[in-house]
């Protein structure tokens, strides 16, 4: 699975509609193996700037990374 | 004539002079209609420029979503119809929260450029009979649908982001975007048009309601109702549009290398100031996009006012409330003025001009040459910076 390394995170506590019953939920801007950058959700404990993490297995429509312990 | 540092072509530009400018109160407005608002708006700013509304040879609407926030469409020959401006051509621009300053950009350069010598521009939007999770879902639309609302993102999220990283990069603290809320809180407290008109010390801002961390409900901008309007001309007055410069960037925040400075802020504003042959220390006073605090803050490093990274100790000391150095959003900004969308980038021409009259009344401020407006959409993806000056 791919690694990344947090380059920016929050949490959201006020959510959009449809997203409203995950809330409260983190999201974080991450930095891939080739420098490209994504958001993704973060799940498990908390992600900081700098963590590692690596993604999880997802059915939900978004990629999902955890911090790598 | 051309700019050696931007490679700007100036030969065809012509001054442009704004003529009149009239604004609703903005505010949570339970029974006015964006079309009403609209209407009140364009005959506030008719009257001002003491000139009959059959001179107008163009309309330019600026409105973010319309269509969602009030199911109507077709927005610019709708309001300017109601107004009683029919036949010439009427346009809506939509930019997300620059829709209104996109339309003020594209007006000034019809007027610069020759083809008409008087246009009148109306930004409006109506937000707040949708919920606010209804509202979150609707502005997140201004981002990027595939790689940032479909991951849960909303808008705070987004500068949230900016924020933690501007904070890990430079050390600047939430008492840094804490100070931009109070500043702004107390000078809308003293604008009779302003939406909020209520005084928050450090310790509220700090304390509120968290949206998305770190921001609390005290960093975000309100959801409003209202309109705002102006009327610019070829004809002298005493206020002249010395420039008007837009410019775009990535949609997404994944797509900018450097997420703390926003580079189409930057690029328009090394537009405005070479059209306007001024530099940002000519600047007297300024209404920015404070959209977040966070917002606020990077706009004094963006349009050069203070170095990248230095804009939380000189915010927070001082230097842009009313009696400052700078004096910054004396409307009381998005942040408590309001933020009617489509209305805003037009609205911020109308404080910096009610300024420079002298018409401010407690809010004024001394020294009111030259004024700037800086007008955002989404995290960056437009930018519009026009320059107000008296020669």
């Amino acid at each position: 699975m791919r690694q990344a390394t947090v380059y920016t995170e929050t949490i959201i506590h006020s959510a959009p509609e449809q997203f409203a019953a995950e809330a409260p939920y983190q999201i974080a801007l991450v930095e891939l193996e080739d420098s490209a950058r994504q958001l993704v959700r973060i799940s498990g404990i908390r992600a900081a700037i700098g963590d590692r993490v690596q993604e999880v297995d997802s059915q939900s429509g978004y990629p999902i990374f955890e911090v790598i312990s | 004539m051309q700019c050696a540092e931007t490679g700007l072509r100036l030969n065809y530009m012509r001054p442009v002079y704004l003529t009149g400018m009239g604004k609703t109160v903005f505010g949570a407005l339970a029974g006015r209609t964006l079309k009403d608002l609209a209407v009140e708006a364009i005959d506030a700013c008719v009257a001002d420029a003491k000139r009959d509304r059959a001179g107008i040879e163009a309309v330019y609407v600026g409105n973010f979503d319309g269509p969602s926030f009030t199911n109507q469409n077709h927005l610019a020959p709708y309001v300017a119809g109601a107004a009683g401006i029919t036949g010439v051509p009427a346009t809506r621009f939509e930019a997300a929260c620059a829709s209104g300053g996109s339309a003020v950009f594209h007006a000034f350069h019809a007027v610069a450029s020759g083809i008409y010598e008087n246009v009148l521009i109306c930004g409006v939007e109506k937000m707040t009979s949708q919920t606010t999770a209804k509202v979150a879902q609707i502005l997140a639309g201004a981002g990027d649908a595939e790689l940032e609302s479909a991951v849960g993102a909303t808008f705070p999220a987004i500068f949230a982001m900016v924020a933690r990283r501007h904070m890990h990069q430079y050390g600047t603290r939430r008492e840094h975007l804490a100070a931009v809320a109070v500043k702004n809180h107390y000078n809308a407290s003293l604008n009779p048009q302003a939406h909020l008109k209520k005084v928050i010390t450090l310790e509220q801002a700090l304390a509120g309601k968290v949206v998305a961390e770190p921001f609390t409900i005290f960093d975000c901008s309100l959801v409003s109702d209202g309109a705002a309007a102006i009327w610019i001309s070829a004809s002298e007055s005493p206020i002249r549009v010395a420039a008007c410069a837009q410019a775009s960037g990535p949609v997404a925040l994944a797509g900018k290398r450097e997420i703390t400075t926003l580079e189409a802020t930057r690029l328009a504003a090394a537009k405005a100031y070479a059209q306007a042959g001024i530099g940002a220390s000519d600047v007297d006073l300024a209404e920015v996009h404070d959209c977040f605090t966070i917002a606020e803050l990077i706009a004094m490093e963006d349009l050069g006012f203070v170095a990248a990274g230095q804009s939380g100790p000189w915010v927070a000391g001082g230097a842009t409330g009313i009696g400052g150095q700078l004096p910054v959003n004396t409307s009381g900004g998005l942040k408590a003025k309001g933020h009617p969308i489509g209305a805003t980038g037009v609205a911020q021409i109308c404080d910096l001009a009610t300024q420079m009259r002298g018409q401010a009344g407690e809010r004024q401020v001394a020294r009111h040459r030259t004024g700037l407006a800086q007008n955002l959409g989404g995290s960056g993806a437009t930018s519009v910076v026009t320059i107000l000056r008296k020669d």
